[in-house]
């Protein structure tokens, strides 16, 4: 049994979904998820699986604490996922998105970098149909953009284990160190990309919005966190990345405080969170990597929730905008609390489950001494009660009224949202059963009475500072429009490269390329035609000009006689009738030679 | 919390959508459009941080580390948390100067 890796549960599952209807297809999609668990519960912490391939040892399931993490709540995730979307009218999403999330979950066992490789490829194709299944021409737009970029993280990753492979003879999925080769830079970028990087992040807040209500949800809780698993396995303790993930976990905050979009603003704050992760990854102590598995897991699950109901909201209304919302939480009772569970949780609120996780990485910070990482995450921590705890929640279930009075969201996505909201509660009241199976053994207690307070003092100060701002009207109000992001840096940069490449490259190569189609042929025709006749041409143009040099006018009225003498010969008889073809095989033959010389030589 | 004329319809409402029924003529306010009621809850926030930051003398902060022994000030978090949300929200207001375009101008 144990030899079956989880993921070749979801990916038949996705077959299976593919080729059958009604209930049947609903039982396949639900059942996959709950098979993969299965398999990966029991299975024990080793390697259970080697393929030989590529005349390499390939191990294609791995489990250790890590893993399973991560492993488990990918498994949840994909159910909650399928629950949500299981009557979606686009009948491509939810195939795609048990292949997509059987993929990420073959990637997350992958003990090698080949078997992560293929896993991340199957990703990056799966997760484009989240998006594309959106009949929109936006949405197809934007899922070729999408796709472009994880290609790009595919090739670096391939690139990056091609050179590693070469450089310390190790196909392994293992910490690496950025020391060792190139190739370790490369699989460092390659995972950064897909992580959302600050400026490598376009694709996330340009994509994940425009995808369908339930492929929103799958892929906040997919692709990045994969790509947060693979730097927590790879590079942990890697320095730089404490700086960038502080910046991811400050920067986005202020687009999401001004975006109207309100899923696009979920997509900020999860880059926002992803920060707090990759930050810890980057301080690498025990307490830090439990911090990031922790964090990582009720992330995807607040995460899921807030996508969920702001899906539900979408699938009703047709609307997203903060501009066009407001008011529903009369019709939508179900879906405006089950938010803001989501909301409380992200904020971090005591007995919610962001609660018990991302404290453990701001004390990891404060424990190392990393002052500035710590005052920055904690702004980041108010920052996102601001945008993502008040903001989502009050614009669009209550502030103005906007007259809406949709239906509530129907059985299905209120399942799923029950489900994931319980998850956010029990584990902020029971952090211990997660706390049992982070990698590492956990000496941490977050329910602290300083840790209670202080936390609850962050929080009610930011909601006076946002109620502060929204009574002296200073609070920005909603706009239609977009916000430029790292995309129109893409932009520019792309325009630049075009406009060099029509401009000053185009005509250079123009310009050689009108030199091998004009005067290059005819010389060669002309000296083919007559290979001596041209050759003595040549050595009489020669002659002319040691004379000119020598400044001896008779030699240079001679040698000038002579060349004429010889051209007028040349054009009488261009096509080699003066001179016999047994010559020119002789001249040939001498070349040759000449040749063969050289290249003894 | 004032009631808008009706629900406007955004240039992007995706076409699949069922109309979107809307507000009776002669529905009554609900209770979180009730100025009273907004009244308490803003006044219950009031109340809470003022309580909170009574707390701080009532208690002794057990902390774990010279970082945080370094900010540990009567109100620390909370002044911190309210400053950091008004730098925040007056930044972003900053940057939408910079960088709002029109909605055309996305997918050009």
């Amino acid at each position: 049994m144990s030899e079956i890796p989880p993921a070749a549960a979801l990916l038949l599952g996705g077959v299976l979904v593919a080729l059958t209807r009604g209930r049947l297809r609903a039982l396949c999609a639900l059942a996959a998820p709950l098979a993969g668990l299965a398999l990966l519960l029991a299975a024990p912490a080793g390697e259970h699986l080697h393929v030989e391939a590529f005349g390499a040892t390939l191990t294609v399931f791995r489990v250790d604490a890590l893993s399973r993490v991560f492993g488990v709540i990918f498994h949840i995730a994909a159910f909650l996922g399928v629950l949500y979307a299981l009557y979606s009218p686009h009948r491509v999403e939810l195939p795609s998105a048990l292949v997509y999330a059987g993929s990420s979950i073959g990637a997350v066992f992958a003990g090698d970098l080949v078997t992560l490789f293929v896993c991340w490829e199957l990703v990056a194709l799966a997760s484009t149909f989240q998006i594309l299944a959106r009949p929109s021409a936006a949405s197809r737009a934007a899922a070729y953009r999408y796709l472009m970029v994880q290609l790009v993280s595919g090739l670096l990753l391939l690139t990056g284990l091609a050179q590693f492979a070469a450089g310390t003879g190790s196909l392994r999925f293992e910490a690496m160190s950025l020391d060792t080769t190139p190739g370790a830079w490369l699989i460092f970028l390659a995972f950064g990309l897909k992580c959302g990087w600050p400026l490598l992040h376009g694709w996330i807040v340009d994509g994940y919005p425009r995808a369908t209500p339930g492929g929103a949800v799958f892929l906040s809780a997919f692709t990045t966190k994969l790509a947060v698993y693979a730097l927590a396995r790879g590079f942990p303790g890697a320095e730089p990345l404490i700086w960038i993930g502080l910046l991811m976990a400050v920067f986005p905050i202020f687009y999401a405080v001004i975006e109207n979009d309100l899923r696009r603003v979920l997509c900020y704050s999860m880059i926002n969170q992803i920060g707090y992760m990759v930050c810890g990854i980057g301080i690498g102590t025990e307490l830090a990597l439990n911090g990031v598995a922790a964090h990582a897991f009720c992330h995807i699950l607040y995460k899921a929730l807030l996508f969920m109901a702001m899906g539900a909201v979408l699938h009703r209304t047709g609307r997203s905008g903060g501009t066009d919302l407001g008011g529903l939480h009369r019709t939508m009772p179900w879906t405006t609390g089950l938010c803001c569970v989501g909301a409380a949780s992200i904020s971090a609120f005591p007995l919610t489950s962001g609660f018990i996780s991302k404290s453990m990485i701001l004390s990891a910070a404060a424990v190392e001494g990393h002052t500035l990482v710590w005052l920055g995450l904690l702004f980041a921590a108010a920052g996102v009660f601001h945008h993502a705890g008040i903001k989502i929640p009050f614009f669009a279930f209550f502030q103005h009224d906007s007259g809406l009075r949709p239906k509530e969201a129907p059985w299905n996505m209120l399942a799923a949202m029950g489900i994931a909201a319980a998850f956010c509660l029990g584990l902020g009241v029971w952090p211990e059963a997660l706390y049992a199976h982070l990698p590492f053994a956990v000496d941490y207690e977050p329910y602290t009475l300083t840790h209670v307070v202080t936390q609850v003092q962050v929080l009610f100060f930011s909601a006076l500072a946002f109620t502060f701002l929204m009574r002296t009207r200073l609070y920005p109000p909603e706009l239609r429009g977009v916000n430029l992001d790292a995309d129109a840096l893409y932009r520019g940069v792309g325009r630049g490269l075009l406009g060099v490449a029509l401009g000053p490259v185009q005509r250079a190569l123009g310009a050689v390329s009108g030199f091998f189609h004009g005067p290059l042929p005819a010389a060669l025709q002309a000296f083919a035609g007559n290979p001596p006749g041209a050759m003595k041409l040549l050595y009489d143009r020669l002659l002319l000009a040691g004379a000119g040099l020598a400044g001896s006018p008779a030699r240079w009225e001679r040698a000038r006689a002579r060349l004429a003498a010889d051209r007028e010969r040349f054009a009488r008889a261009p096509s080699g009738a003066a001179w016999p073809i047994g010559t020119t095989v002789l001249y040939v033959a001498v070349a040759l030679l000449i040749l063969l010389v050289a290249y003894l030589l | 919390m004032t009631p808008s004329p009706g629900p406007r319809v955004p240039p992007d409402v995706d076409p699949a959508t069922p109309a979107v029924p809307v507000r009776a003529p002669d529905e009554a306010p609900g209770w979180f459009q009730r100025p009273a009621n907004v009244r308490r809850i803003v006044g219950g926030l009031y109340l809470a941080c003022a309580l909170l930051l009574g707390v701080d003398l009532l208690y002794t902060r057990h902390l774990h580390s010279a970082v945080e022994e370094r900010f540990d000030g009567w109100g620390f978090y909370g002044v911190y948390g309210f400053v950091s949300c008004v730098l925040l929200v007056m930044v972003a207001k900053g940057l939408r100067q910079v960088v709002l375009r029109p909605e055309a101008a996305a997918d050009e």
